[in-house]
């Protein structure tokens, strides 16, 4: 079996953040969070991987990646262009997957349990695809399948007004190539793209069987900065202490957290995990580190108290202020402003920014 | 509606070929990779579709 990850894509939602790079390398708990879908991969047994991009940061990634062989797989790039749609991106996959069976993995989705389950249940002589599902409280905003008895979708519908059940479309799906003839058929939505849910009900209306495999732990769809602030706090719910820098004696830390390579918490630190902070990142004698914070690598935190936050590296946040609930870009400095005048907040905000003062 | 790539023979990259109807000839998107792909290298019946398909190959 293969994998197919899906990292086109504008990410409009995640702006500024994605103005100067793609949403599939935001953060989550210091690991950019394409990569848990590309570990979960792994985890499943599928080292044969193909990432599809879209034109948004598709350097940025390949970057990232290479070839796949420090990740321990085999990666083909397959360049999408404008974002045509799922089933499109699936589609440009083809050759790639050949005859093989292949689970197709959204780039800004994370699940807590993986698809070891998934990618275990499903077999290709009796299905010709299989859904990942779970039960949602609001239906009608999702896209909803319909089962029956044992568990065989006969029915897709979006965002039902009446919803035929409760079991959502959460992103994850494996196929086999009986997918690619579907795709083919399809013409564009109203929105002007390929929709894999089309394609998933023409396999059922040619009578082929599409399974449902119904996923217990959390999945997160990481779109819009509330969805990677959450992320992140259920992923460092599931951290253990791993100290590879160096807390000194004075630090006060308590909690789970994670301290990089070359990072130092200083003496007169506070820290409450669970907290993340990557590698080569200071934490000053003046800094308060609260529960839910990932610190970026390469940065200085210091006189700030910041809690339930993401800074994703190259920052310096001294600011003697308090910061919640809060996402910061790349290269981003947050720096107190005393003894300037005229006093005030000095800001340089670029589009789409958004500040609470 | 029919989705149509190229591979790069020297690095492996997939193209949409609807990327490459609407660059005609570039260089090749995968990293560090020197090698120019053209609309051209898709055979004549690709191209022909792509183009009289444009405006399913492009968001409004």
């Amino acid at each position: 079996m293969k994998g197919v990850i899906l990292a086109g894509g504008t990410g409009s939602r995640l702006r500024p953040i994605t103005h100067t790079g793609p949403k599939q390398l935001v953060p989550v708990a210091n690991k950019p969070v394409i990569e848990y879908a590309l570990d979960d991969l792994v985890e499943a047994g599928i080292t044969e991987i193909g990432i599809v991009l879209g034109d948004k940061g598709r350097e940025a990634i390949q970057r990232y990646f290479g070839d796949g062989s420090e990740f321990g797989v085999d990666i083909t790039y397959i360049v999408q262009g404008e974002p045509l749609g799922l089933a499109h991106a699936v589609g440009c996959a083809r050759e790639f997957v050949g005859d093989d069976s292949f689970v197709v993995y959204l780039g800004d989705d994370l699940m807590r349990d993986g698809i070891i389950d998934l990618v275990a249940d499903f077999d290709p002589d009796e299905y010709a695809a299989g859904i990942g599902v779970q039960a949602v409280d609001e239906p009608s905003r999702y896209g909803i399948v319909d089962i029956d008895e044992s568990g065989d979708v006969v029915g897709l519908v979006e965002k039902p007004d009446d919803p035929p059940s409760e079991l959502a479309l959460i992103g994850i799906y494996v196929f086999t190539p009986a997918i690619f003839d579907q795709i083919e058929a399809l013409e564009p939505s109203w929105r002007g793209e390929l929709e894999i849910t089309e394609a998933i009900q023409g396999l059922l209306d040619d009578g082929d069987r599409v399974q449902s495999h119904e996923v217990h732990g959390w999945w997160k769809d990481t779109g819009k900065p509330e969805d990677v602030l959450h992320a992140n706090r259920l992923v460092l719910d599931a951290i253990e202490t791993d100290v590879r820098g160096t807390v000194e004696d004075r630090a006060n830390v308590r909690g789970r957290v994670q301290v990089g390579e070359g990072s130092v918490v200083e003496a007169g630190a506070v820290v409450r995990g669970p907290v993340s902070i990557g590698e080569n990142t200071r934490i000053g004698p003046d800094a308060y580190v609260g529960p839910y914070t990932s610190i970026g690598d390469d940065s200085t935190v210091d006189a700030v108290h910041i809690e339930s936050s993401v800074t994703m590296g190259e920052n310096e946040i001294t600011a003697d202020r308090t910061v919640v609930d809060s996402l910061v870009g790349r290269k981003a400095t947050i720096r107190p402003n005393t003894d300037r005048r005229p006093a005030g907040d000095q800001l340089v905000v670029g589009r789409n920014s958004s500040l609470e003062l | 509606m029919r989705i149509i790539t190229l591979t790069c023979p020297d690095c492996g990259t997939v193209v949409a070929g609807n990327v490459l109807e609407s660059r005609r000839r570039m260089k090749c998107p995968g990293l560090d990779c020197e090698a120019i792909l053209q609309f051209t290298d898709l055979p004549e019946t690709d191209r022909t579709h792509i183009v009289e398909n444009r405006e399913k190959y492009t968001l409004e």
